[in-house]
């Protein structure tokens, strides 16, 4: 339910994210500001992962707008996994507005220390 | 050494988000701002993703408010790197100028799901009065 002056077309925007690749992980950052983790939504189908997520609009207490820079909607966005991800062990957290999606890399890739034997 | 983790990354036609990215009224600092209110309060709401509310100063005084703060992305760790980046953090700052004078002594703010509310009453001396006419 809407708490602002008309009730417009829901819209669905994509959110900015970081991916941050470190030795054993890659981890994904989106900004989804007024998402509850209930209404998160991360599905991953075959390299498909998508993150859809809806929006809680904020309680604007029956205020009428006065101006605005912004306006809320949800948020969807889909990207293919590459095989250096293990697809298996992929781990969502929201906070704050924030989810973040760790990535463990997949055992293939991940660098390894071979050991040289004296002889 | 500098792969990219997704194919996507690499192909400008790999998302497959079918949406335009989001777009926001131009020529508005950060955070963006609504501000709702009638003739007695006000609420000022902002989004600010993973905001850590220590890092944040609320400066009320007649009829300014100021907002500073800053929005840590997270700092990499020796062996990380960006493979993509869009999300931006750093020092912000944003001063409004309200309709009327506010009581600094009763404004609240609340920080939720990254979203900023500042509820804003009026001034009691600054409210506007309802001149009875008497019928005689």
């Amino acid at each position: 339910m809407s708490n602002h002056d008309k009730e417009v077309e829901k819209m669905v925007f994509v959110p900015k994210v970081d991916v941050i690749e470190g030795k054993n992980n890659f981890t994904l950052r989106a900004d989804l500001p007024g998402v509850v983790s209930e209404d998160v939504d991360v599905n991953l189908t075959g390299d498909l992962l998508t993150i859809a997520a809806k929006v809680k609009e904020y309680e604007a207490r029956g205020l009428p707008m006065l101006y605005g820079e912004f306006v809320t909607g949800d948020y969807e966005v889909s990207f293919k996994v590459s095989n250096k991800v293990d697809k298996e062990k992929i781990e969502a957290e929201l906070k704050d507005g924030v989810l973040t999606l760790t990535m463990p890399k997949a055992a293939e890739v991940k660098p390894r220390q071979i050991k040289v034997k004296a002889a | 050494m500098n792969w990219n983790v997704f194919d996507a990354w690499d192909d400008p036609f790999g998302w497959t988000g079918s949406v335009a990215r989001r777009s926001r009224l131009s020529g508005a600092g950060f955070p963006r701002l609504n501000v709702h209110g009638n003739e007695e309060e006000l609420l000022v709401v902002g989004e600010i993703p993973g905001l850590n509310s220590d890092d944040l100063d609320i400066t009320v005084k007649g009829r300014s408010l100021t907002l500073k703060g800053s929005r840590k992305i997270v700092e990499l760790g020796e062996d990380e790197n960006y493979s993509h980046r869009e999300r931006t953090g750093g020092e912000f700052s944003r001063a409004l100028t309200l309709p009327f004078e506010v009581d600094p002594d009763k404004v609240s703010a609340n920080y939720e799901n990254g979203t900023l509310s500042i509820h804003l009453p009026r001034t009691e001396k600054d409210k506007p009065r309802k001149i009875e006419v008497k019928v005689a």
